[in-house]
């Protein structure tokens, strides 16, 4: 865009020249330059054109320089060609620089036409791609006017295309930006807006303007500034400007817009007609105004040439616009800005464009100051990635990446073990394709079966598993001590017979074992592993054979020493025969018990047919025994097994018999256990008797358990009697006893009245009680816990007061006692009124702590001194002042509501030393900034991960290169 | 059934079922957090909403979501708390637990915790009036009214040190490891090394007759007969602070674990409580209507047991209203009391010992229990008890009586969990992480300034009035005499006057105190001179030049 600009600014340039201004035109230019770099800095991304741009740049500037400027010198360069146009400018001068200046402008229009239209790209495309001819065709006219042909007629599509991209651009300006690309490219938009703008700013219609800016989108603002300086444009738009025509907006301004553009299109289209020649000369022949726009432009001129009814009117416009200044047109032809209000203007929109571009890290920047802790280097995502480190690279491709991969694809390809992926791939695609064939119905049944046979057999599968679990530990020692036996037997029942041929087999059998040791193709040989680990098997033909050779003998063997397993089975130790075993368990396993049993009975079912022993006379004879034997030791296993979950019951049954046993007392001591919901204080209630028994029980253990047994049992027995004498036991006189604890207090007032008689004689009231007690029961208490008996030995009342505790008449006595105690404590301590003491004290302290008013007396003050005073003056005291002493009031006292108490309310000074004399500034209230102290930070009050959070650097750097943010983060 | 009704209506209730779930997960959590945040939380939360500052809201949500968080993963740690602790269960409703008796827990327990009951037989040499552990656990201290003092590591049953001072001995008490330990002997408080060798007499603490140490400020506080509390830091020696009491012979003196006040237990029923800062007791409570004989506060600092001569033991809330909160009789005064690490109490009476459990702490007066019952019973077996002491970090409760010393086991006494990151009190701890504690205690030492009945006051807002405090500042104080400050200090070569007289600058300008620094400093290099000269006169011609400046 400010290329398109300032190209509209070559034809003012001229104008700066014929009107030099005073202004130091070096400064002048550096500005503009510094423009222009700055636009073509943000245009940096295409760069294509730049070159172009580049090449164009000097010029540019300079075009530009005056225009704004209004007036500033003109370069060297631009001398001889703007001669030359002057030169080459027929009459039509105004024509030429109406289509010089508004070349770029055109394209604006051009675009904002497309806009308003909502059309697609192309249209603005090829709208752009007119205009860019032009401005081509202007740089090479500056150029050389030789090239300026070739260059025209070999570049024009070139260039249209470049420019479609800008049409894009200015589109997207005028859309609300969405990408970030977009965005940037804004600016130059914007920038170039801001530019023509200014060229039309004149201060009488500035806020004219600003009401029209509101009103309008901003881009067709801009258009419709751009349109202003269309006339000027004389280009190449032929065929395209015409196809412009037929977009009519309601709008009048648009209108007047669209009119005045396809005007301009119109004229370009006759120019162009004309002569591609006489271009440049436009420039040249261009009368300078006093702004350097198109002021002067006689668009009159064009009538005569017009024939479309809108240019003319258009036109018309153009030409009420010449003869007065306040028309609509003129209006919008203003004159450019001075130099420092368009600076201004430009800073202001640059700056908002930069605010903007910086907004976008406001929130980043937000984040990272209010965060807790910063980790330098910043997590940056792309930072630093190696490939493949977030994202799983495929394992599979379908060419084989590197040549190690190569080669193994290549092995297993001539092994003809894999096509690798295509096999499968095929097999897959054939499989589709015949599904494809069959009809749907058929698919789906297809499936139907497949998905039930999958079930069945899944379940099958969990089936066996869970047979497999249920066997018992104990059924697998039963089955092989089983075994066991039987071999021996079988051994033991060859060894009677005299005869021990087997020796020859096993003898033969173990040489062909180490036989095929030494040939190392065994299985656990170094070989096998080798074979296996590399799985050369899978490709080697030698190795191949090697393994299924080694497989064969292996099985061979197996299967003799197999034979030979059932009648000895612990002779053989070797690892083959293990292995003969370990799969002999699964099917131990797996198997159900009677089937195992099954074999037992025919243990010799299954090497009948390879031993020829089996075919010998005593071997039948032996067998004959042993299967007799066999059918009985069946039997009792069978037996055994049947009764397998019994054992624990009797266990249970017999552990309960011998808990029984063993805890006989304990069974009567257990049925006291019922849950009764009573407190500890109410159980001293129940009778002597009875809480005795339970004492007895608790701390005797069991030879006095038994006693209680004993004794429990008898009193079950005459049910009657014990009830009847009540309260005896606590399981049945629950309710009662509650009622007893209810009733306690009226017994401890009764208590209290009958102090005094009972005073004297409680010593030996008690020690009577504790006598009879001894006496009333039985023998076994002798040996009760020390505590009741030595107690009452040392001091007879205090054990009463201990049995209190356990018996009630006793804790009836004890309260007696208690009671009495208090008095006597009472007494003892009747002498000093302690409490009234302490009030007085209390008193005295709030009266001290109290406010005060104190009087203060200054003798002689306002009074005279001396002889002859009156009796009245002699009197006066002098002055006196009354001080209001601050203090606590009683009822503010922290112990006003708590009698015994005296609380200081006097300040502590030393503590002041540590508290905070002002509240620190953050904190608005006492409360925040005391909570802010109360989480403690060291690592004896706090677990170690928040010791650890408390006390981490604000900002930790760690190892590593500090990149700058390169985005945004949130 | 319960999912019946709600299949019903299926469109409606279904987007609703999944609620309850997180409603009641949400529930769990919260109900978690709260009592996350009643244990370990420390104080209220504040409203941060009304906060209008923007700076301050987000930090203070920060602030409190780290309250949160602290106080989620205490919780959360308490899965590293491995040991249980566990009471004497009774099988059934009538089995007692205080009839059981150490033989039968000895014999019921494992080898070596049966090991930790043991009985001290020493009947000559008198009523053991102390017994203490140190705050580890591992070395026990006793010490007899006739004299005898003996420490020991009593579960190796090692012998540390053994002293027979032959003088009245009141009280004993370990310093702040098993180091050091003093005694109140008759006239003043000594102080001895673990081996035996008095390293101190502090001639200050007359006839003390308890002793306390607070170890985190490093204090010894003693109670005389006359009533006087006197404290010395013990990591500097000086005496801090004397204070009378003015209520008489003091018959009860202990510490409050919490918040080092001490407690004093007086004649005319009150108990006192007393800080460093103040010559007049915090708080004067009437707790009973005699002597108060013992005194005892657990370790939270909110009750406090006290005994008194009319056989009352009373409990008291010491943290908020000072009210007896609980009271029950026994059979005989008590003579002494102690709170366990786990709230229990064991009450020494005559020659009886109770052990309560915690709950005594949580019964009212008009709860309907009106004499607890104990949870364990020893003695009666005419020893008379004068001290008991819990092991910390042990179920042993010891017990210093008439003829020795026992060691009884009392489950559930002790904390399970030792905090071996507090100084002092690793039960583990080898020669060189005892040490490694001490430095650290004495770097982290408490002032005594920061004693006061609430502990978390540091850091608080002083609330005094501009008034107050202008009265509280000493207006009539006199000026710092900056000259002679300077001459009594004595650094280097350079005296501090010359260097004041040096770095002053303007030298010019004579202004009062630099004449009367200037005069100092010459009196001062006079009377170096003199010094030397005096000394080479003593020495003679001959030793002359061994004389040196300097004092």
């Amino acid at each position: 865009m400010p290329a398109r600009i300032s190209r509209g600014s070559l034809q003012s340039s001229k104008l700066a020249k014929s009107k030099p201004s005073g202004r130091n035109p070096k400064k002048a230019q550096k500005r503009a330059l510094n423009a222009f770099s700055i636009a073509s800095h943000e245009h940096a991304d295409r760069v294509k054109i730049r070159p172009n741009r580049l090449g164009e740049s000097e010029g540019f500037s300079h075009r530009k320089r005056p225009r704004y400027e209004e007036g500033d010198d003109e370069d060297e360069d631009e001398g001889p060609t703007q001669s030359k146009r002057r030169k080459q400018g027929s009459g039509g001068a105004e024509e030429e620089s109406l289509d010089e200046g508004s070349d770029s402008e055109g394209n604006a229009w051009t675009m904002g036409h497309v806009d308003e239209d909502d059309d697609s790209d192309i249209d603005s495309d090829e709208a752009f791609g007119e205009s860019d001819e032009e401005k081509f065709e202007g740089w090479t006219f500056r150029g050389s006017s030789h090239n300026r042909k070739g260059r025209k007629a070999r570049k024009p599509r070139n260039m249209e295309e470049m420019d479609g991209e800008d049409g894009e651009i200015d589109l997207d300006e005028g859309d609300s930006a969405d990408g970030e690309e977009d965005e940037e490219e804004d600016d130059l938009g914007e920038d170039a807006i801001d530019l023509a703008t200014a060229l039309d700013q004149y201060e009488e219609s500035e806020e004219e303007k600003k009401e029209k800016k509101a009103k309008k989108s901003k881009k067709r603002a801009y258009a419709f500034d751009d349109s202003d300086e269309e006339p000027s444009e004389v280009g190449d738009f032929a065929a395209d400007g015409a196809s412009d025509f037929s977009s009519d907006e309601d709008e009048d301004e648009s209108d007047r817009r669209a009119q005045l553009k396809d005007l301009i299109s119109s004229l370009a289209e006759e120019d162009e007609q004309r002569s591609t020649a006489r271009n440049p000369d436009t420039h040249e022949s261009a009368v300078p105004s006093e702004f350097g726009v198109l002021r002067k432009v006689d668009l009159a001129s064009f009538k005569s040439k017009v024939a479309d009814p809108e240019k003319k009117k258009a036109l018309k416009l153009l030409q009420d616009d010449k003869s007065s200044k306040r028309n609509d047109i003129a209006r919008k032809l203003e004159a450019p800005l001075p130099k420092r209000q368009q600076d201004k203007l430009d800073r202001a929109a640059a700056s908002a464009k930069t605010n903007e571009t910086l907004e976008r890290w406001v929130d980043t920047v937000k984040h990272n100051r209010r965060a807790e802790h910063l980790s330098f280097p910043l997590y940056q995502p792309e930072a630093g990635q190696r490939m493949g480190e977030t994202r799983l690279l495929p394992t599979t491709t379908t060419a084989p990446a590197n040549d190690l991969e190569v080669t193994i694809q290549s092995i297993l390809q001539q092994s003809g073990l894999s096509n690798g992926k295509d096999d499968e791939e095929q097999i897959q695609k054939w499989e589709e394709l015949q599904t494809n064939k069959l009809p749907l119905q058929e698919v789906m049944k297809r499936r139907a079966q497949l998905r039930k046979e999958r079930e069945l057999l899944f379940r099958e599968e969990v089936r066996a598993k869970r047979i497999k679990k249920i066997k018992s530990k104990s059924y697998r020692r039963v089955h092989r001590k089983e075994r066991e036996r039987l071999l021996q037997r079988e051994r033991d029942a060859l060894k009677a017979d005299g005869v021990d041929v087997s020796e020859d087999e096993q003898e033969y059998n173990v040489r062909r074992r180490a036989e095929e040791r030494m040939g190392a193709k065994h299985r656990e040989s170094k070989w096998a592993k080798g074979i296996k680990a590399s799985g050369r098997s899978a490709w080697d033909e030698d190795a191949r054979s090697g393994v299924t050779e080694m497989a064969r003998r292996n099985d061979e063997l197996r299967r003799r020493i197999e034979g030979k397993e059932v009648r000895n089975e612990d002779s053989d130790a070797s690892d083959l025969s293990s292995d003969g075993e370990s799969e002999l368990y699964p099917d131990e396993e797996d198997g159900h018990l009677e089937r195992q049993l099954g074999l037992l009975e025919s243990p010799f079912s299954s090497t009948e047919n390879n031993s020829k022993l089996s075919m010998m006379a005593f071997m039948r004879k032996a067998e004959a025994t042993r299967k007799t034997r066999n059918d009985e030791d069946i039997e009792r296993m069978r037996r055994e097994l049947a009764d397998e979950e019994s054992p624990s019951e009797e266990e249970g049954s017999n552990a309960a018999r011998r808990g029984h046993k063993k805890y006989g007392p304990g069974l009567i001591s257990e049925t006291p256990s019922i849950p009764i919901g009573q407190s500890e204080f109410e159980e001293r209630a129940p009778s002597d008797e009875e809480t005795d028994d339970a004492n007895g029980t608790a701390a005797n253990g069991v030879k006095t358990t038994s006693d209680l047994s004993l004794e429990t049992r008898n009193s079950n027995e005459p049910r009657n009697p014990y009830s009847a004498k009540s309260e005896q036991n606590p399981y049945l006189m629950k309710a009662s006893k509650e009622k007893r604890t209810r009733k306690q207090p009226d017994l401890v007032s009764q208590a209290h009245n009958t102090i005094p008689a009972v005073q004297e004689p409680s010593k030996s009231k008690t020690k009577s009680k504790v006598k009879s007690k001894a006496t009333s029961k039985k023998s076994s208490d002798s040996d009760l816990p020390e505590q009741i008996i030595s107690a009452p030995d040392a001091n007879g009342w205090q054990t009463v007061s201990y049995q209190n505790q356990s018996d009630e008449e006793g804790g009836e006595g004890s309260i007696h006692l208690n009671t009495s105690q208090f008095e006597l404590t009472a007494k003892a301590f009747a002498g000093d009124d302690v409490v009234a003491e302490f009030e007085e004290e209390k008193r005295a302290v709030i009266d001290e702590d109290d406010e005060k008013i104190e009087k203060n007396v200054l003798p002689g003050w306002g009074s005279w001194a001396g002889e002859g005073l009156s009796k009245k003056n002699q009197k006066r005291k002098g002055h006196v002042t009354y001080n209001k002493k601050e203090g606590v009031k009683p009822e503010k006292r922290k112990d006003a509501k708590l009698d015994r108490v005296i609380i200081n309310e006097k300040r502590v000074k030393a503590n002041t030393k540590y508290l905070a004399s002002q509240l620190p500034f953050p904190f608005e209230t006492k409360e925040q900034y005391e909570r802010s102290l109360r989480l403690p930070k060291g690592p004896e009050w706090t677990t170690k991960k928040t010791f650890s959070e408390a006390t981490k650097p604000r900002v930790l750097v760690k190892q590593g290169i500090i990149r700058p943010l390169h985005k945004p983060l949130v | 059934m319960a999912s019946e009704p709600s299949s019903k209506p299926p469109a409606t209730r279904r987007p609703s079922r999944p609620a309850p779930v997180t409603d009641e997960e949400e529930r769990a959590k919260a109900q978690y957090a709260k009592a996350a945040d009643e244990q370990y939380g420390r104080g209220g939360r504040i409203k941060t909403k009304a906060v209008k500052d923007k700076k301050l809201r987000a930090n203070l949500r920060a602030v409190e979501s780290k309250h949160r968080d602290a106080t989620l993963q205490a919780k959360n740690a308490e899965i590293l708390l491995e040991n249980e602790a566990g009471f004497l269960e009774p099988d059934h409703e009538l089995e007692r637990t205080y009839k059981v008796r150490q033989d039968e827990v000895r014999q019921a327990v494992g080898v070596e915790t049966a090991k930790k009951g043991f009985e001290l037989r020493l009947p000559d040499l008198g009523p053991y009036d102390a017994c203490e552990y140190t705050r580890n656990g591992r070395e026990l201290l006793i010490a007899s009214r006739k004299g005898h003092v003996a420490t020991m590591d009593w579960r190796a049953g090692k012998l540390g040190c053994e002293l027979q001072l032959g003088e009245t001995v009141r009280d004993a008490k370990w310093l702040h490891n098993n180091q050091m330990f003093a005694v109140a002997q008759k006239k003043c408080v000594y102080v001895y090394g673990n081996d035996g060798v008095e390293i101190h007499r502090l001639k200050k603490h007359a006839e003390a007759v308890r002793l306390e140490y607070l170890p985190y400020h490093w204090l010894l506080a003693s109670i005389s007969t006359a009533g006087v509390i006197r404290y010395t830091d013990t990591s500097t020696g000086q005496m801090l602070t004397e204070l009378p009491t003015k209520l008489g012979p003091p018959t009860a003196f202990c510490q409050n674990p919490y918040n080092a006040i001490l407690h004093a237990g007086h004649q005319k029923g009150t108990v006192t409580l007393w800080s460093p800062n103040s010559s007049t007791p915090l708080v004067k409570i009437l707790a009973h209507h005699g002597p108060v004989r013992a005194l005892a506060v657990d370790k939270s600092g909110r009750y406090m047991v006290s005994t008194c001569q009319d056989r009352r033991v009373s409990i008291f809330d010491i943290r908020n209203t000072y009210k007896e909160l609980f009271s029950f009789h026994l059979r005989q005064p008590a003579q002494t009391v102690t709170i366990s690490d786990r709230n229990l109490t064991a009450i020494g009476y005559g020659t009886h010992v109770s052990v309560y459990k915690p709950d005594i702490f949580s019964m009212t007066p008009d709860s309907e229990i009106k004499l607890p019952a104990p949870y364990m019973n020893w003695g009666g077996d005419g020893q008379a008890v004068f001290r008991l002491r819990f092991c910390p970090f042990e179920d042993v409760l010891g017990i210093a009586h008439n003829s020795g010393f026992s060691s009884i086991l009392v489950p559930g006494a002790g904390e399970a969990n030792p905090d071996s990151l507090e100084p002092g009190t690793n039960p583990f701890e080898n020669t060189r992480q005892r040490q490694e504690a001490e430095v650290h205690s004495l770097l982290e030492k408490l002032q005594p300034q920061m004693i006061s009945l609430d502990p978390n006051f540091v850091g608080n807002l002083n609330l005094a009035s501009e008034e107050q405090r202008c009265r509280e500042r000493d207006l009539d104080a006199k000026p710092e005499d900056k000259i002679e400050k300077l001459k009594k200090k004595a650094r280097g070569r350079n005296s501090a006057l010359r260097k004041y007289l040096r770095k002053r600058g303007q030298k010019n300008v004579i202004d009062e105190e630099k004449v009367r620094a200037r005069e100092a400093m010459r009196a001062n290099d006079r009377k170096i001179a003199e010094k030397l000269a005096s000394d080479k006169k003593k020495y003679g011609p001959a030793l002359e030049r061994f004389a040196t400046k300097g004092f």
